[in-house]
């Protein structure tokens, strides 16, 4: 194997096992030696491995031919293991890859969604509702600076918590309640109100257009989408370049609602494009010392996928454009529940329509024959 | 004269079931599954009287098809009732706001259904 395959194998994360057709082991890099024994010159020590390797060199196998290993160890791991021809000559490679590990990470994050959700919900709330009385009693007692400090603190952090918990809340098992109506005009305005502290903070200016009575109503919940406008709006207002201007436009297009941010003059690299959508990676300010401001779009993007819609970022020649995209009207969604029960009020009147009909008919009017109502799906 | 009833209604389940209902009756049914269709065709066969739900897909609810058909001089003799699954105070004050003239919620009684629409259909008549 020339030294070119080597530093390539060398360099990836997967297990990379070069063999012979019979089975010898010519070259192994650092990450398939951890998960699995071998040696050069030598068969493969893992008896699976072996022979499947060895049944691969004899053309007993169609390849690519994958297969499970597990680690000697006392909890062994799961890696998962597929062989191939070599890119050069008659030989085969084996690439290893652990699949216990991938599933530790997302195992991990589950566990940290559910500690946050359990453990931290309440103290938030506790501490969210005992904030106000804290206030009133610096007023009857006398402003003292280190309280005032105090309250700040908890105030931010109370803040912060609590978007975090947002967070946890719309990656978690609860739904979100879909059927409040909302004038998005109205909504805007009230998530305007709150992030205009840190427009001015910024020296940044948002001119808004397209919020008349006619914008379409959305349907879903009040409560997160005003969450997801907020922290829309505030990713908005943090990309903006310091005393710049944010062209805020509100449009329905097609069935569905655009709310479109434009910064002009701005460039956003694919680091941070990618960083705005995964949680807790952006907020970070280039200057040391300063805290992060908020958990990026993540929030406003899972929020909006729950309700049909979506939160993206578009560059044009001289801008970009922080879209955020809901469905208008009300979810396309077929309530079963609903048209069994609809279905049940027919049943159970149609005998007095019938009878009904009946009378008028011997009255000389006219009516039309019944049907049989139509079958309901059942619910899901 | 025949009444013309126009059912905008965007479950067919739900939909179906309002005119087996009313063809108890001696109506001219038009059917629409969304509050655009539904107002476009209002204006086209001019109805009587207007079966319309409030929560649609799509740009108009029914809460402001209703509200444009109230607006239009030549449409706002259409009796509206709207049908929602939504029957709390303050929807009832958004579809009298949108100038409705019942509201039915849902599952609705057919016979009460069809009690209103013939009394609606009465008064325009």
């Amino acid at each position: 194997m020339n030294d070119a395959f080597r530093m390539l194998f060398d360099q990836v994360n997967s297990g990379v096992v070069w063999v012979q057709r019979n089975g010898v082991v010519r070259y192994a890099n650092k990450a398939a030696v951890q998960m699995t024994p071998v040696m050069l010159g030598q068969a493969m020590m893992d008896p699976v491995a072996e022979r499947t390797v060895k049944a691969a060199g004899q053309d007993m196998l169609k390849l690519p031919f994958q297969f499970e290993l597990t680690t000697q160890e006392a909890h062994p791991d799961v890696i998962r293991a597929v062989v191939i021809p070599a890119p050069v000559g008659q030989d085969l490679m084996v690439v290893l890859n652990n699949v216990s590990q991938e599933r530790w990470y997302s195992q991990a994050l589950e566990n940290l969604i559910g500690y946050i959700d359990a453990e931290m919900a309440v103290p938030i709330e506790t501490l969210t509702e005992k904030l106000p009385q804290a206030a009133q009693l610096l007023h009857s007692q006398g402003a003292l600076g280190d309280i005032q400090t105090m309250l700040a603190e908890a105030n931010a952090l109370s803040t912060k918590l609590s978007k975090l918990h947002d967070l946890v809340e719309v990656f978690g098992e609860s739904a979100i309640h879909r059927d409040e109506r909302i004038m998005l005009p109205d909504l805007l305005k009230q998530s305007l109100n709150e992030v205009m502290p840190q427009a001015q903070a910024r020296n940044v200016t948002i001119a808004v257009t397209g919020t008349d009575d006619d914008m379409p109503a959305v349907y879903g919940s009040m409560h997160w989408l005003s969450k997801a406008m907020s922290e829309y709006l505030e990713q908005s207002v943090r990309s903006a370049q310091p005393g710049g201007v944010i062209a805020l436009t509100l449009q329905a297009s097609g069935t569905r609602v655009l709310i479109r941010a434009r910064n002009q003059g701005l460039f956003v690299s694919n680091h941070e494009r990618r960083n705005a959508f995964v949680p807790f990676g952006v907020g970070d300010s280039t200057k040391p010392g300063d805290s992060r401001r908020g958990i990026g779009l993540a929030l406003a993007q899972r929020i909006l996928e729950q309700h049909g819609g979506s939160v993206r970022i578009e560059d044009e020649f001289d801008s970009v454009d922080f879209v955020m995209e809901i469905p208008a009207g009300a979810p396309v969604s077929q309530d079963a529940q609903l048209s069994v029960e609809q279905a049940q009020r027919y049943a159970h009147d149609m005998a007095q329509l019938m009878a009904r009909s009946m009378a008028r008919k011997t009255q000389g009017q006219t009516p039309a024959s019944p049907a049989a109502p139509p079958s309901a799906k059942s619910p899901s | 004269m025949t009444q013309r009833i126009l059912i905008v209604e965007d479950q067919p389940d739900i939909c179906k079931l309002i005119r087996m209902t009313l063809e108890f009756s001696d109506f001219e049914i038009h059917e629409a599954n969304d509050g655009e269709s539904g107002l476009n065709m209002a204006r086209a066969v001019s109805p009587h009287v207007m079966l319309l739900d409030v929560m649609m897909p799509g740009l108009l609810d029914g809460y402001q098809v209703c509200t444009r058909i109230k607006q239009d001089p030549a449409m706002k003799h259409i009796k509206v009732i709207m049908l929602t699954a939504r029957g709390q105070a303050s929807d009832l004050e958004a579809g009298q706001a949108a100038g409705a003239d019942a509201y039915l919620v849902k599952p609705f009684s057919p016979l009460e259904l069809i009690d209103r629409v013939e009394a609606m259909a009465a008064l325009v008549a």
